[in-house]
């Protein structure tokens, strides 16, 4: 009987410690540990729920539970900073912007990632770094040290009808001489160029394309403001002369307004970001599907895009920083982002081998081009203070296509009041 | 309880037990009112006010500087923020002045109607209140489109498509003032409207018997005996406006050239684009104390019925 009763606590002891085992840890059959949670961080909308999607691709594959926070944009900022800065540890992964990277980067938030992207062990054998486009990689940079895997861009392009166009005797334009001509010429037919000239952001995204193709800047060298230098004077002067021509209305437009009038063949040509092209593409909702031409924004000097970015950073009190590298290394591969940009034409990725690629290029036409505009991305002020200068910009701008208020005037205006801040 | 004091009868009254058992009970029944109008009004505003002594973004409280009446003093030197203010004041003014005569107006001749076809036609102006601010400036930036809109064609009908709209500084406040009129009059109407009817019907009646046009009865019996309506109207459509948001940011965003950002806008604006909440909540302060000044004596009027 004692015999008995001790082979069958033996047996029982035996099969609890069995059962923890297995409860503990399931194999895949990759042998992956599927032990780990991780929590990603980003904006909802439909995107995220692309997303959703090859996020569960990748929990199937590794066995790794992903919880998935997406919320309000208006939200997002708030509560990773709230969580960041109290090194809670709850997000492993934050999909971030390049205007709050710097901020997030002084504060320690965030991982330096430089020796993560160069162990196969956590990037995968193909994941090929150099593939990355180097603006991309330069924005989520500081101090020679990689905070961010660059994952989405989104950039204004000249969109245009090409048989209107060619109709009217005009190549795609490029230059400014050009598009001026294009412009006023479909003026005095009655329409003219759809511009997102209303107060806002829109309107100085546009503002640091052009300056970046006429080859100047916001600042000088130093990184002193210098708003009244002759190049970026003569910049806004442009866009002036460019408002002229604008479609009537222009002048209260944001993005979508251009893109309606572009969708629905009410302008023949027009300035809008790509954030929106499906919808220019899509045969049921669009008039003009099919007979589209992109070109970058119209240039003095050089061709030139806006890096509206979006990366994935690893936030330093995350408890499991490689396995987060890892889902993030995944996520920009080449496989799951043209997986995404065949789910969401309108996603472009920071991927140069994908700009070319004729399955997405099938759906997503502008791809070509927004390589083009990249090969000099930039991106707008992204200092501490740079919110009041780029306000300052949007009403200055604003007043100049209203009221047609002089540029030099306006410029020095804003450089007097807010060159001590820079 | 009678005492005397240098010859004089002095008689105290003292409430009887009865009556300190309701007052008892009074309090006990309002103290959750009162705890839960403290806590959502009076705390977040003590809160507001202290917060505005302070320079301090969104989520970096840990980091915030006192800086006493800095943000206040900023509020009063920046060409910005009294451009705000002023849009504010002249955007009340207009709109308050316009909805009061518009509706008040439309409810006399509403009244004359016969009383069916007066109940239809209020059911149908009626209509634009049940629309959302947000909804109503999506609706009416469309309208207000020079290539799209219902305004710009009828306007071209009469030779006015120059017509500035949204688009330009001389006339996008003016034109965010009417799609205001048209959202609130209705409200003006049906409050209005019954007020009309507690006038009673033998006033209009020796009016009439006494020889007194339209315009005299209106003057003389009608807006005389709407007053208490008129106040509260005052001051609920004129603290409505003085706060306006939805509406402008919908519309213009406080654009062109600012020349339609009112304090609401300006606030939310150094808030949430240029991370400065300490000012912002100076600037809520300050909508405050425009409210509590312009409004406030409309209040206490509203309040004075009894003691009359």
């Amino acid at each position: 009987m004692r015999r008995s009763r001790g082979s069958v606590a033996i047996g029982l002891v035996a099969l609890m410690a069995l059962t923890g085992l297995t409860a503990c840890s399931t194999t895949t059959d990759e042998g992956t540990e599927s032990d780990v949670t991780l929590t990603v961080s980003r904006w909802a909308g439909p995107q995220a729920e692309a997303q959703q999607q090859l996020l569960d691709e990748y929990s199937a594959d590794t066995g790794v539970t992903i919880r998935f926070d997406a919320i309000d944009y208006g939200q997002l900022k708030q509560k990773q900073t709230l969580n960041m800065s109290t090194e809670t540890g709850e997000y492993d992964l934050a999909y971030v912007p390049e205007a709050w990277v710097g901020e997030y980067t002084d504060a320690g938030y965030l991982t330096d990632l430089s020796e993560y992207v160069t162990d196969e062990s956590l990037t995968g054998a193909d994941w090929d770094f150099a593939d990355f486009n180097q603006s991309g990689i330069d924005v989520y940079t500081r101090d020679d040290s990689l905070y961010a895997l660059p994952y989405f861009v989104q950039t204004p392009l000249v969109v245009f009808d090409e048989a209107i166009l060619k109709e009217a005797g005009f190549d795609a334009p490029q230059s400014w001489d050009e598009i001026l001509e294009v412009a006023k010429h479909f003026k005095e037919e009655g329409t003219g160029i759809a511009l997102p000239f209303r107060q806002g952001s829109a309107i100085v995204n546009v503002l640091a394309v052009l300056l970046a193709g006429n080859n100047t800047d916001f600042f000088d060298a130093d990184g002193a403001l210098d708003l009244t230098d002759p190049d970026v004077v003569e910049t806004v002067a442009f866009i002036e002369e460019l408002s002229q021509y604008g479609i009537d209305g222009s002048n209260g437009w944001h993005w979508d307004e251009v893109t309606k009038a572009l969708q629905f063949g009410q302008a023949p040509i027009g300035i809008t970001t790509s954030g929106l092209f499906t919808a220019l593409e899509n045969a049921d909702e669009s008039n003009v599907a099919g007979q589209l031409g992109y070109a970058p924004l119209p240039y003095a000097k050089t061709a030139a895009g806006l890096l509206q970015a979006w990366g994935w950073a690893v936030p330093a009190d995350s408890k499991n920083p490689e396995e987060a590298f890892k889902l993030g290394a995944w996520l920009t591969s080449k496989a799951a982002q043209k997986e995404m940009g065949t789910v969401d034409p309108s996603f472009i990725s920071f991927r140069e081998s994908l700009y070319t690629d004729p399955d997405l290029t099938a759906n997503a036409p502008w791809l070509p081009t927004v390589q083009a505009a990249l090969a000099k991305g930039v991106t707008v002020p992204l200092q501490a203070n740079a919110p009041e200068l780029l306000d300052a910009l949007s009403v200055g701008l604003s007043g100049v296509v209203a009221n047609g208020d002089d540029p030099k005037a306006i410029l020095t205006g804003i450089q007097d009041a807010l060159a001590s801040q820079f | 309880m009678t005492h005397s004091s240098a010859g004089k009868a002095i008689t105290k009254r003292v409430a009887p037990n009865y009556a300190r058992k309701d007052l008892r009970l009074a309090v006990f029944l309002i103290l959750p009112a009162a705890l839960a109008i403290f806590i959502i009004m009076i705390v977040p505003l003590g809160y507001a006010l202290v917060a505005s002594t302070f320079d301090y973004s969104l989520g970096q409280e840990d980091t915030a500087v006192f800086v006493f009446l800095d943000n206040y003093i900023r509020f009063f030197s920046d060409p910005v923020a009294l451009q705000s203010l002023f849009n504010t004041v002249l955007f009340t003014v207009l709109s308050l002045t316009l909805c009061i005569g518009i509706g008040v107006g439309m409810s006399v001749a509403l009244k004359s109607l016969s009383p069916r076809t007066g109940n239809v036609m209020r059911a149908i102006f009626a209509m634009p209140l049940l629309i959302s601010p947000i909804i109503v400036s999506l609706i009416w930036r469309y309208m207000y489109d020079p290539t799209y809109g219902l305004i710009y064609y009828v306007l071209g009908l009469f030779g006015l498509e120059d017509f500035g709209g949204l688009t330009e500084t001389a006339t996008a406040l003016y034109s965010i003032v009417i799609v205001d009129v048209w959202h609130a009059v209705p409200f003006i109407i049906l409050v209005a409207s019954a007020g009309l009817t507690m006038i009673p019907e033998e006033l209009y009646e020796a009016a009439r018997i006494d020889g007194a046009g339209a315009l005299r009865t209106l003057f003389s019996v009608t807006i005389p005996l709407l007053t208490k309506t008129l106040v509260v109207l005052i001051l609920i459509r004129g603290t409505d406006a003085f706060r306006v948001f939805d509406l402008i940011y919908g519309l213009t965003g406080g654009g062109p050239a600012n020349s339609t950002t009112s304090l609401s806008i300006y606030a939310f604006k150094q808030a949430y684009e240029n991370n400065q909440m300490g000012y912002a909540m100076a600037v809520a302060i300050v909508t405050l104390i425009g409210l509590v000044v312009l409004f406030g004596p409309f209040m206490r009027n509203s309040a004075r019925g009894k003691e009359d």
